[in-house]
């Protein structure tokens, strides 16, 4: 059966490999290149917070009646990064290789350590407490891309 | 399980900052003695000026950095927390600073008080490091292999301890000195049980995660850092045997270790070579860096197997320390303060804008401290080990030159992290009289807490 846990972080893992394209092409000022394949990567990340945000964080907040801790964390993480993302989108229209190469180094940490504290602890707590994981997890794949 | 869960504490910036700022200072010191006693020194494992480096090495620089950063790196790693960090974290620091320097006067000086003295604080450090982080460690519920290699990590770093204080203690005439036996046990504890351990679970996750590469194949992780712990709980078994039994545990032990290590070496630069993230990353290098100066100590370790050289465990050493060991906490160092300058920035910048106040635009990472900088931190720190490995074996002529380059790489790094600290303080000053209360990243603002 698949958990929440797997789910997520193969997630993860697409969204590391398509920063990783995106970033190679920017480095080589590849911008034909660079910016569809950035904006394909600012898709997935955005469904995968639209994934936490619409479906996993409500229903682990409704489950456990934690509202105001791990899941606002989380939150405000995502929010950081949308910063990040947004400036990210600026220095692809700006062809400005330099500015994309400082915004990914920051953005890859920010992403990771968060997806540290999501893979090490929110997603195995939500497999483990949540009564629900087959639904949540087909209610997720269902949020629009 | 999991009966409850929390992400949030990252613990104040001065809380592994002060760790962070004083570290280098202890590997200037290092290095003055070796431009000044370079050649007595290098005369022998057990020279005095030796003693007095290698600890200002390894506990002044690279356990002051693992002990600022094990603090930050808990709640990320291993969701585990320290209650009431500032105070503990200051505790420690008070503690540990004055211990160390101690000690390497200790070794200098050759005063019966001062190991006493030395070995009292650094006990004191210590054992609230292992009390605190082990007990949000063994609290923690983190599913992560890194939390049960940090747990593992803390382990070694008690028996290194213990082996230390009983050595000095037998240097201050207190305790016989069972030397050379009980002080390569402690050495074992240290450099792998403590040092290499600890590298290692956080291995598995930064290599993975920042440089983008497949995972650690699973028996590198949490079995062999167990295995590890196993291996050296037999030398420290062989030193209560005696004649051959004791031997051919010890040595068996010491081929399965070095077997471990060289696997984890191996294993990192493969993955490496299989990282999906191509983009230049002088970090990336650190670890390189590192991972062949782990594969040529063991190299130098095997090849003393064979041929008896009083140099060969000198190298052996060396190259383990300032190798490996310093290369990859040199390289994690750089990334992690200027990623935390960046986060405790974009902390006051939410705090005007709650404020109703105009912000300012957060400097990222690289404009705290800029890529150029790892990259010629790389390049003296390559130069100062060669120079290093050659004066082991021509003091007369290397130790000098080798003084010189680590001298420029502890001042250059320290002047960097130290004004990138200098930076951000001078923003916070700027910033706080504007605002009510400025938040760690990651804690709720107290105003909405009750609004759930």
């Amino acid at each position: 059966m698949t958990t929440i846990t797997n789910f997520m972080t193969d997630d993860h893992r697409r969204c590391d490999d398509l920063l990783a394209t995106a970033e190679q092409h920017a480095q080589q000022e590849d911008w034909a290149a660079a910016a569809p394949a950035t904006l394909t990567f600012i898709d997935a990340i955005e469904h995968h917070f639209q994934m936490e945000e619409q479906v996993l964080f409500p229903e682990f907040e409704r489950q456990t009646g934690m509202n105001g801790g791990p899941t606002y964390v989380m939150r405000e993480e995502h929010r950081q990064m949308r910063d990040l993302i947004a400036q990210l989108r600026a220095a692809t229209d700006a062809h400005n290789r330099d500015d994309y190469l400082d915004t990914t180094e920051t953005l890859l940490i920010m992403i990771q350590q968060h997806n540290m504290k999501e893979e090490g602890m929110l997603y195995p707590f939500t497999d483990e407490r949540l009564s629900n994981v087959a639904e949540v997890i087909g209610a997720m794949g269902q949020v629009a891309a | 399980m999991y009966a409850g869960i929390s992400l949030q504490q990252a613990p104040p910036l001065s809380v592994p900052g002060r760790f962070f700022l004083t570290a280098p200072w202890f590997g200037v010191a290092a290095a003055l003695l070796l431009l000044f006693d370079g050649e007595a020194l290098l005369a022998s494992r057990w020279s005095p000026a030796m003693l007095a480096a290698t600890h200002g090495l390894a506990l002044g620089f690279i356990a002051t950095i693992m002990l600022g950063a094990t603090q930050q790196l808990l709640p990320v790693l291993a969701s585990a927390i320290i209650p009431r960090p500032r105070p503990v974290a200051t505790l420690i620091h008070l503690l540990w600073l004055p211990g160390v320097a101690l000690l390497m006067a200790a070794f200098l000086l050759l005063r019966p008080w001062l190991f006493h003295a030395a070995a009292t604080l650094l006990s004191a450090a210590l054992a609230i490091f292992i009390g605190t982080a082990g007990h949000a460690l063994y609290r923690s519920e983190s599913s992560s292999d890194s939390a049960a290699g940090m747990r593992l990590a803390l382990l070694g770093l008690l028996a290194a301890l213990t082996c230390g204080v009983l050595l000095a203690f037998g240097l201050a005439g207190t305790l016989p000195l069972w030397r050379p036996r009980l002080t390569n046990l402690h050495l074992a504890f240290g450099l792998i049980g403590w040092i290499a351990l600890l590298l290692m679970a956080v291995a598995w996750q930064v290599v993975p995660m920042f440089q983008i590469t497949p995972p650690y194949p699973a028996p590198l992780r949490v079995r062999a850092a167990r295995g590890l712990l196993l291996l050296l709980a037999g030398k420290a078994l062989a030193l209560g045997l005696s004649g051959t039994a004791a031997v051919v545990l010890d040595q068996g032990c010491n081929i399965a270790l070095a077997g471990l290590l060289a696997a984890f070496a191996i294993a990192t630069l493969r993955l490496q070579r299989q990282a999906r993230r191509k983009v230049r990353d002088s970090h990336r290098d650190f670890w390189r860096l590192g991972m062949v100066g782990l594969l040529l100590s063991i190299l130098c370790w095997a090849v003393s197997l064979v041929f008896s050289h009083p140099v060969l465990p000198l190298l052996t050493a060396t190259l383990f320390l300032l190798g490996f060991a310093l290369a990859v906490i040199t390289g994690m160092l750089l990334k992690i303060v200027a990623f935390l300058l960046w986060l405790h920035l974009q902390s006051l910048r939410d705090a005007l804008l709650q404020a109703g106040k105009e912000a300012f635009s957060v400097p990222k990472m690289n404009a705290m401290i800029p890529s150029r900088h790892g990259e010629w931190l790389l390049r003296i720190l390559i130069a100062a080990q060669i120079a290093t490995v050659v004066a082991v074996l021509a003091p007369r002529f290397m130790a000098i030159p080798a003084a010189l380059l680590w001298l420029l790489h502890f001042g250059y790094l320290g002047s960097i992290t130290g004004y990138a600290m200098y930076r951000y303080h001078r923003i916070r000053v700027r910033v706080e009289p504007h605002v009510a209360a400025i938040h760690a990243p990651g804690t709720r603002p107290r105003t909405t807490a009750s609004g759930g």
